[in-house]
Parts: structure tokens; C-alpha cells; sequence
């Protein structure tokens, strides 16, 4: 391709080859330039044949037609949205809800009835309480008993065993006075309840232990008594 | 003889140069505008004062792309619901009548990809004054055009077809397609080649 063919070629480019004379002159001689813009021209001359013009009666009513649908479904969303200001939707919408939210209670408590599964588990959870509850009963009242035992050796407590002792016993009433009130806000805690009778056998425990010491001593005593009155 | 442009795209109280769309007076502008907020109101009016000023070329605009009367009055139709629908996002970047032009070349192209089959394998249909014989351009040429046209990538297609057949200027194609009017120009006539050689082919078939 000469430099003339490549102007040529520009000149398509920007739409107007007849125009230019020195275009004009290189077409006269070169015949595939002269080749390539007869068919760019007719090319032109038959896209220009190509407009399309027929009649449709119709098409305005259709058109008419669906954007009047449209604007009727949009004024309809519109109105249901200004709907939902109105105090007295809410009034209702507020009824209705309440409505609803006594119905599911009152199915939740048919559901929820003896016979129902639900109620078996409850039951579980209400024996395993009484469990509990019995052993920690059980635990108040050896506690109680070994209490009144060590109870004039705590009061006049001098030894620093029955120091440490007395200082022990009354974290332990310190930690199950907390365990209590926990307890007291939710029964049914299964943790708080195990931490109150792991505190419980602890108490149990140290005044199993002080009531031994203290008859170690009286028997200490007892004898170191016996001694001295032999000799 | 090209139309002016300002004659193709512009009618009445439409009247704007899309190659100036910057230099839009202020009067074209509002006119856009009230024409714009009649559209996203549904006013009946508005629209069929755009069908009739921009019905015919929106028509053949579609049908040179879709290539049947029954696709392209779909998409006319289509066209303007979206115009309807979008008339309130219209920002007057370019002016209202380009904007219209741009949706339906738009519901066109989205038309052409729901089809299963490619452009130039769909059905040509022959207008009904298209047989007429004493036509310049014979029948025959028309159609091997047509099919020929629905080779090209879709932006060639379009630039031709708007510069070519509707006589729109490249600042006008510019601004519907969103391309710039040196990039139309160059779209033009690479489909230009590009239909040259198929042209050639087709012609040497035919002739025995």
C-alpha cells in the first residue's frame, strides 16, 4: 500500500473522499482504491434504502395502554405505602398482633400440656431438683447437728488450730449465703445448686474434722487427767 | 443528502443538538425537563407527544437492529415503559431526546442477547415497501445488507446504522451510544471494511 492509498483510505475515514483533489487524482489511477470506495459507496447507498417505515395502528394503544397499567400499579404501591401513616392502620396492626400474640400462648400452653413431650422433660428437671434439694436438706441437717457440737469449742476458740478452723467455717457460711441468693433468683440453676452442695460437704467435712480434733483432745486431756491423779 | 441533525433528533419544543450538548440553551433544557417530569408522572400527553415526534425512527431504528416489525414494535413499546420508569433519574447530561434514543438501542441490544440465535441467523423480514421495485437500491442488496449488518459486533452495527441509515451525526451516535465522536467515526469505518469484504464475497456468489 503506497502513501497515496493510506490518504485514501483517511480520507474514508473521515467520510468524505471525493472531496480532497489529491484523493480525486490517485483514485482516477489506482484501481483498488478506486474499487474499495465504490463499495464503501454503495454500501452508503443501499443503508440509506434501509430505513424502515410501516404502519402500526395499533402500537399507541399498546403503548398507552401498558404504561397506563404501569401507572395505575405505581399510584396502587404508593397508596398502600401511604396507607401504613394512617394512626388507625397501627391501632389495628396493634390489635392484630396482640391477637395473634394470645393465640400462640395459648397454643404454646395446649402444646406444652401433661401429656406432651415437654412436660416429661420439665418433670425430669423438677425430680432432678428435688434430688437436689433433698440431698442439700440432708447435708443442713448433719451440719446442724455437728454444728451444736463445735459450738462451745468455736465461741472460746484460743488454739490457732481452732482459729483457723472458726476462719474456715465462716468463709464456708460466707460462700453458701452467696450460693443461696443466686439460687433464690434462679431455682433451677443446676451449676449453683452443685456449687452449694460441694460447699455443703466441704462445711460438713471441716466439722466432721473439728468434732474429731475435739475429741482428740478431750481424750489427750482424759488421759494427761488420769496421769497426774495416779501419780 | 444527510439530514442535519438537529432535524433528526430535535422537533418542536424537543429541539436540541446533541453535538452541543453542553451549549444547550437553557430554554431546550427546561423544555427537557418539564418533558422529563410529564414522563415520570405518566402523563399520557407527553408520551404521545414523543411517539409521534420520535415513533417512526424509534421504529426503524429497532426494526434495522432486531430485524422484525413484531421485535422492533416490542421494543419501541418497551422503550417506553423504561422511559417511563426512568424518566425521574434523567439527569440532563445529554439532552431528553438522545436519552430516549439510548434506551431503545438499550431494550434493543437486550432483546438481541435473550434470543438464543446470533443476529444474522434470525429471519429477515421484507417491509412491505421494500417490493416495490422502482426503488433505487434493488430488493436483493437491501437483504444482503441486512443479513450482512447482523456479522458485525453490536457498537458497529449501531454506528452504522445510525450515521448510514437514520443520518445521524458521529457527535449524535456519541452521545446516545456514550461514546466519543472520533471513536464513532473509527467504528464506522472499521464496520465500513469490514462490510466491504463481506460485501465482496457475497457479490462474487451471486453473480455467476
Amino acid at each position: 500500500m503506497t502513501t497515496d492509498c493510506e490518504r485514501a483510505q483517511q480520507s474514508l475515514l473521515d467520510g468524505a473522499p471525493a472531496s480532497d483533489p489529491a484523493v480525486r487524482e490517485h483514485i482516477a489511477v489506482c484501481s483498488r482504491c478506486d474499487a474499495v470506495i465504490r463499495t464503501f459507496d454503495e454500501i452508503s447507498a443501499t443503508a440509506r434504502e434501509l430505513r424502515g417505515t410501516w404502519e402500526s395502528p395499533e402500537l399507541w394503544q399498546r403503548i398507552e395502554s401498558s404504561i397506563r397499567t404501569e401507572v395505575a400499579g405505581t399510584r396502587a404501591a404508593t397508596g398502600r405505602l401511604r396507607r401504613w401513616h394512617d394512626p388507625r392502620v397501627w391501632q389495628i396492626a396493634a390489635a392484630f398482633v396482640l391477637v395473634i400474640g394470645i393465640g400462640a400462648v395459648a397454643m404454646r400452653v395446649a402444646t406444652t400440656s401433661p401429656d406432651g413431650e415437654e412436660y416429661d422433660r420439665w418433670l425430669l428437671r423438677e425430680s432432678a431438683l428435688q434430688e437436689v434439694e433433698k440431698s442439700e436438706k440432708a447435708y443442713m441437717q448433719s451440719i446442724d447437728r455437728l454444728s451444736s457440737l463445735v459450738e462451745p469449742a468455736m465461741d472460746d476458740a484460743s488454739t490457732p488450730l481452732a482459729i483457723a478452723y472458726r476462719e474456715k467455717l465462716m468463709l464456708l457460711d460466707s460462700a453458701i449465703a452467696e450460693c443461696q441468693a443466686a439460687i433464690d433468683a434462679n431455682r433451677q440453676n443446676a451449676h449453683l445448686r452443685h456449687q452449694l452442695l460441694a460447699v455443703y460437704r466441704e462445711k460438713n467435712r471441716t466439722l466432721q474434722d473439728l468434732v474429731r480434733e475435739e475429741a482428740n483432745d478431750q481424750q489427750i486431756t482424759a488421759e494427761s487427767d488420769s496421769a497426774v491423779s495416779q501419780h | 443528502m444527510r439530514e442535519s441533525a438537529t432535524a433528526i433528533l430535535s422537533y418542536g419544543h424537543f429541539v436540541t443538538d446533541a453535538s452541543h450538548v453542553s451549549m444547550r440553551s437553557s430554554a431546550a433544557q427546561s423544555d427537557d425537563a418539564r418533558m422529563a417530569e410529564a414522563c415520570a408522572r405518566g402523563d399520557s400527553a407527553a408520551f404521545e407527544e414523543i411517539y409521534r415526534r420520535h415513533g417512526e425512527r424509534m421504529k426503524s431504528v429497532a426494526f434495522n437492529h432486531l430485524g422484525t416489525t413484531a421485535d422492533a414494535e416490542d421494543a419501541v413499546q418497551e422503550a417506553f415503559l423504561k422511559i417511563h420508569r426512568g424518566a425521574s433519574s434523567w439527569n440532563g447530561e445529554a439532552s431528553f431526546s438522545t436519552w430516549i434514543y439510548r434506551i431503545l438501542i438499550n431494550t434493543c441490544y437486550d432483546m438481541l442477547r435473550k434470543r438464543k440465535r446470533r443476529p444474522d441467523e434470525a429471519p429477515i423480514e421484507l417491509l412491505p415497501e421494500e417490493g416495490n421495485a422502482s426503488r433505487p437500491v434493488d430488493t436483493s442488496m437491501r437483504l444482503t445488507l441486512r443479513k450482512l449488518l447482523g456479522r458485525l459486533p453490536e457498537q458497529r452495527r449501531s454506528v452504522f446504522l445510525l450515521f448510514e441509515v437514520e443520518g445521524l451525526s458521529h457527535a449524535e451516535i456519541g452521545a446516545i451510544l456514550g461514546i466519543r465522536e472520533g471513536h464513532s467515526k473509527w467504528l464506522l469505518f472499521t464496520a465500513k471494511q469490514e462490510l466491504q469484504k463481506l460485501w465482496r464475497m457475497s457479490t462474487r456468489e451471486v453473480t455467476p
